[in-house]
């Protein structure tokens, strides 16, 4: 039985807390393994208890009953207050930072998104400007109040760079082929010769 | 006051003493800090700690029973605190990506100037090689060499059973004597 080492009991051997201290003792007369650790443990406690021991600042004790002083005994305990109140902040945060992801990424709600700017005039105007518009749209958007405010005097201006009256004055000779179209037969026959005459007389 | 018992101290304390608690704070001031300081191996934090676990253990005054030692009760406190700074001094070592910092515990004072840097060694070796402990075998180990508690308030103070300290201790004090033997000399 004493044959057995004793190294891992050796430490609460030297505590005085060891189960067999007696059987520790008898072995250590007769091993000399487990007497050299034995005694290298005792130097290795002499060592540690003679480390230098740090000395509180002169004033430790006269700060300690300052703050003891100032201390008012309080029936609410604030720490775990604030840390509600954090907590509160940062679930509601969460919340929210949660909520505005899930409008992004919920297909539902990203599709009747869609449908509602596909369906709003914007969306009807963007339509219009990149395919087949026709000038009277910009008339009913003008009514709408969609802030294209283009009036058929501007209109006639970036087409033709004409102004109204030019346009108007444009108009007056449009009627003036229709008064052609309006000749007779014979009056048409009439200008006719004329005009041959004319070329021959040269 | 010196002659008086801890708890007769304790007892004048709690009905009201101020200068019972200020005579306790002056007998164990200097072993709180010394705990503190070999736990969180910083000397302005271990003073802050140990302030912290005075002014606790006066809010607590009240709830102190004399059914264990008086140090029991003091360095409950003061390890609770310690164990809470290295942990935050984790996360927030965790948190920057970097080792925490430790400042340097003063270098011992020696009579004999032929000896002082041998002694000077073997005890700087023995601080580093205790502050490379884990927590739990740390503690356990200054409670022990240092503070002098048995190994039942030791397991009061750390919350764990008296097995669990005696083979902690058994570990730290291995590690330690292997690596003062790996130094090369006799220490």
């Amino acid at each position: 039985m004493n044959d057995r080492h004793v190294e891992a009991e050796l430490s609460a051997y030297l505590d005085g807390e060891a189960k067999e201290p007696a059987r520790i003792q008898r072995h250590l007369q007769t091993c000399p393994e487990c007497a050299r650790l034995h005694l290298e443990m005792l130097k290795l406690s002499a060592r540690l208890r003679a480390l230098p021991t740090p000395e509180a600042s002169p004033d430790f004790a006269g700060r300690v009953l300052d703050r003891v002083a100032q201390s008012k005994p309080s029936r609410l305990h604030w720490q775990p207050v604030f840390a509600l109140m954090a907590t509160g902040l940062v679930l509601t945060a969460g919340f929210a930072w949660f909520r505005g992801i899930g409008v992004q990424s919920s297909p539902g709600r990203v599709a009747a998104f869609g449908e509602a700017v596909a369906s709003s005039p914007m969306e009807q105007l963007a339509s219009e400007l990149a395919g087949d518009s026709d000038w009277g749209f910009y008339e009913d958007e003008a009514e709408r109040g969609l802030g294209l405010e283009v009036t058929h005097e501007d209109e006639t201006a970036l087409l033709t760079g004409m102004t109204l009256e030019d346009e108007e004055a444009y108009g007056d000779r449009g009627d003036s082929f229709e008064s052609i179209d309006a000749l007779s037969r014979e009056e048409m026959d009439a200008l006719a010769v004329a005009l041959e005459t004319y070329l021959e007389e040269g | 006051m010196y002659d008086v018992d801890d708890w007769e101290l304790v007892a004048r304390a709690q009905a009201g003493d101020a200068e019972a608690f200020a005579a306790l704070v002056r007998r164990h001031q200097n072993p709180v800090i010394r705990f503190c300081q070999r736990m969180t191996r910083s000397v302005p934090d271990a003073e802050d700690l140990a302030q912290e676990t005075f002014v606790r253990l006066h809010r607590h005054l009240h709830r102190l029973r004399p059914d264990a030692k008086f140090t029991t009760a003091l360095f409950g406190i003061a390890r609770n605190l310690t164990l809470n700074f290295l942990r935050g001094q984790a996360r927030r070592a965790w948190f920057w990506r970097s080792a925490p910092e430790f400042a340097e515990i003063p270098a011992p004072k020696s009579a004999e100037p032929s000896e002082l840097l041998r002694v000077s060694e073997i005890e700087s070796a023995l601080e580093s090689e205790i502050a490379r402990l884990t927590p739990e075998h740390r503690e356990v180990l200054l409670l022990r060499e240092f503070e002098g508690l048995d190994y039942e308030a030791i397991a009061r103070v750390t919350g764990c059973r008296i097995g669990t300290v005696r083979s902690r201790l058994a570990r730290a004090r291995e590690q330690l004597r292997v690596h003062l033997e790996a130094l090369g000399g006799e220490f």
